[in-house]
Formats: C-alpha cells, sequence, structure tokens
C-alpha cells in the first residue's frame, strides 16, 4: 500500500463527490479499488465518512410546534 | 430556480397541494430555518413568512415538481432578504475566514491529515453540533442542505441561486473548515 499520495488534494474532492453521491458508478468503482492501494486516500475516505455519519447522528433535529401550522394554517385560510 | 410557467389552480386544487405537496417537509423547513437563525422564535417566524409565501405565489409551482427544493429556496431568500434585514443581526459571518476560503485558490491545499476516525467517532454530539455552528453562514448552509438534507448538488444550485461549480467549491472549503474546527475540539480534549 501507497504510503503517501502525489495527488493527494484531488483525490479529496473526488472521494467527496463520491460520498455525496455526485458521481458515475463506474467512477466511484474504479477510484475505490484505487484508493484501497492508497493509505493517505483510504485514510481520507474513512475520515470524511465518519464526519458525515456524526454530523447526521449528532445535530439534532426538532418537530415543529403544531401551534406554528395551526397558526399557517389560520392565516391562510383568512387570506382565502 | 428557473421559473416555471404560471400555472393556474382552483382554490381546491390549491389546498390541496398546499397539504400534500408543502406541508410533509415543515420539520425540514423548521430545521433549516433553527440552523440558520439558532433561534426558536426567530425560526418560527422564517418558516411562517415562508409557507404563506409559497401559498401566495402557488401559481409559480408545478404540482408534482421538486416542493421541498423550491420551498428551501424561499426560506433562504427570506432569510438573506427580510430577516437579516428585520433583526438587524449583524450577519454571523467570519469575514477574515470568508475571504481567505473565498479568495484563495490555494486553501484547498492544505489538508487536514491528523484528525482521526475514532477521535471524531467519540466526539460528542455538542461539540459536532458546535463546530458545524461556528461556520461562517454561506458554509453552514451548504453542509446542512447537502449531509443533513441530502440535496443533490443540482438542487443546491438551485436552492442557492449559484452555479454548480460554486455549490461544489463552497461545500470543499466548507468541510475543511469544519475539520479544522473539530480538530480544534478534538485537542482541547486531549485527543490526538
Amino acid at each position: 500500500m501507497k504510503e503517501s499520495c502525489e495527488h493527494a488534494a484531488e483525490c479529496l474532492k473526488k472521494l467527496r463527490l463520491i460520498l455525496d453521491g455526485e458521481v458515475s458508478e463506474d467512477e466511484q468503482q474504479e477510484f475505490l479499488k484505487k484508493i484501497e492501494s492508497c493509505l493517505p486516500c483510504f485514510r481520507f475516505y474513512n475520515l470524511e465518512l465518519a464526519i458525515k455519519d456524526s454530523l447526521v447522528k449528532a445535530v439534532p433535529s426538532k418537530k415543529v410546534p403544531q401551534q406554528l401550522i395551526d397558526d399557517i394554517k389560520s392565516k391562510i385560510n383568512e387570506a382565502v | 430556480m428557473s421559473e416555471a410557467p404560471k400555472q393556474s389552480y382552483s382554490e381546491k386544487q390549491k389546498v390541496h397541494i398546499f397539504d400534500n405537496e408543502f406541508l410533509p417537509h415543515i420539520d425540514s423547513m423548521y430545521n433549516f430555518a433553527y440552523r440558520l437563525t439558532f433561534d426558536e422564535d426567530d425560526a418560527k417566524d422564517l418558516v411562517q413568512d415562508t409557507y404563506l409565501k409559497a401559498y401566495r405565489f402557488i401559481e409559480s409551482f408545478r404540482q408534482g415538481t421538486n416542493a421541498k427544493a423550491w420551498l428551501f429556496r424561499i426560506l433562504k431568500n427570506s432569510f438573506i432578504n427580510d430577516f437579516r434585514k428585520k433583526s438587524k443581526q449583524p450577519a454571523k459571518v467570519d469575514y477574515q475566514e470568508v475571504e481567505i476560503y473565498y479568495n484563495s485558490d490555494d486553501v484547498d491545499e492544505s489538508i487536514t491529515t491528523d484528525l482521526r476516525v475514532e477521535t471524531v467517532q467519540h466526539m460528542m454530539g455538542d461539540e459536532v453540533t458546535n463546530a458545524l455552528n461556528a461556520l461562517a453562514v454561506d458554509f453552514r448552509t451548504v453542509i446542512i442542505l447537502c449531509d443533513l438534507e441530502g440535496f443533490t448538488y443540482e438542487e443546491m444550485a438551485k436552492i442557492l441561486d449559484i452555479p454548480i461549480g460554486t455549490v461544489r467549491s463552497r461545500l470543499h472549503r466548507a468541510r475543511n473548515l469544519l475539520k479544522d474546527k473539530l480538530k480544534s475540539y478534538a485537542e482541547s480534549r486531549g485527543f490526538k
């Protein structure tokens, strides 16, 4: 496995596109195969994935108060 | 977002679209508003304002198309055009940060390499949330839209009225900044 990557900056951009689902399946497979033999890119990939996952898990989601829905509907009914 | 040709709906159709295509996204809208304003009352005002505008301009929306992106765009515009002016809040922007990251092409080359996967996985939710909230609003917004709301780059370009290439580069820079902030949190807690 390669210990350094001469294209690290470009690879980082590419793997973010992959994690965002913005490249074709073929490109994705090709890149994932490549990073299996490149340690820095393999680490980057896993780190980016962990950050993405941590955001989804950590950032709380709130439920909208029912009163707000009722207020919006009532204002619309007044306007109709 | 390119304006669709104006539609013509009966009152019954309008209510149907509102209830079945707009309202199902209200939790996402509320969360987006809260993540922009950091205040529950402001978030409520922003969501209410967005939904009233959506109803008023419902004939610009084509039934069955991407209601969520359409609503997010209205909310984002309301936040920029009305809310920030009305609240007279200083825009929560670190201008130095923005300037550096918007104006330099070289900045992408500085890559944080010494943050470990295990460190990120062990971080408390608050630390991740704080790192996200500490980003300037433009950077925070692209991460919210992409990672928390799952919009595609094309949808984000339409919501934000920017070219898709700008979405790509802004997101890339936002993630570099987020990673730096996570690294600072990790260091302050003694993680390697």
